[in-house]
């Protein structure tokens, strides 16, 4: 099956500025982007904060979304800084405040939920481990990421 | 505001039920219906809201049934077993459980507060 999302490609994080135990900061510029690629791209910087914070040890995945404030306009366009900021974890789940910004402005703000679980054979450790940890850092050093 | 009100106003916000329906004595899975995914959020909003370090297989007694089996496979009581594996629960309440196996999921609102209690002593 072919899965066409018309995008280049699916990582929608351009750079890691910043990342400690409880928040991490990126960007992401748009071109005439759809608001849903904006939460995306937050919902894509928790998880990897979420990652960073397993050591890559766990497979994470979007649980839920609460209380998503979205943008007036319909697109899009320029750079945005990505916060997440983690707000709650136990020993399967982590709650992250995410937010885009622009220009100071604050457009977007979700809080979501991710869900970790150990490595098997749907979520092969040998694959996404590397290659999460692979990604991760590639976006804070500032080099391509695939 | 009391451990138990807090955990009601959680529970109420994540399962979209009023926190006035929600008493010490409510069964989660039997009453409330909650599901595994809202276990989640439900650990996750506990440890935001109490600042505790909250682990699933605990304070929802995820492994209540394989410990008991264990206890009787190793000729052991059952209830100072269930004592041992989960600390917040009193002998009473452990009683209680015990009692109540046969009728579905045990876990209640009252075992929740207690774990919070445990861990913020």
């Amino acid at each position: 099956m072919t899965i066409r999302t018309g995008l280049k490609r699916f990582l929608l994080v351009d750079r890691i500025l910043r990342v400690d135990a409880g928040a991490i900061e990126g960007v992401r510029a748009f071109s005439n982007a759809p608001v849903f690629l904006g939460i995306e791209a937050m919902a894509q910087l928790g998880a990897l904060l979420v990652r960073h914070l397993c050591g890559f040890e766990r497979h994470a995945f979007l649980l839920k979304i609460n209380q998503c404030i979205l943008p007036r306009s319909p697109t899009l366009n320029g750079p945005f800084l990505l916060h997440g900021r983690l707000t709650g974890r136990s020993d399967s789940a982590f709650t992250c405040a995410l937010s885009a910004e622009q220009n100071g402005q604050r457009s977007l703000e979700a809080e979501c939920i991710f869900a970790v679980v150990p490595y098997d054979q749907a979520f092969q450790k040998e694959m996404l481990k590397n290659h999460y940890q692979e990604v991760f850092s590639c976006l804070k050093n500032g080099s391509p990421a695939s | 505001m009391g451990i138990l009100e807090k955990i009601s106003g959680v529970l109420a916000d994540i399962l979209d039920v009023e926190a006035s329906d929600i008493e010490a004595e409510t069964y989660l899975i039997r009453d409330l219906n909650v599901e595994s995914i809202d276990m989640l959020e439900i650990a996750v909003s506990l440890n935001a809201a109490f600042n505790i370090k909250v682990s699933e297989n605990d304070i929802f007694l995820r492994n209540l049934r394989p410990y008991l089996i264990e206890a009787e496979d190793k000729g052991q009581a059952q209830a100072p077993c269930l004592v041992e594996k989960f600390p917040f629960l009193t002998p009473d309440r452990v009683q209680e459980i015990l009692a109540d196996l046969d009728s579905g999921p045990v876990l209640k609102v009252k075992d929740l507060a207690g774990f919070v209690a445990y861990q913020t002593r």
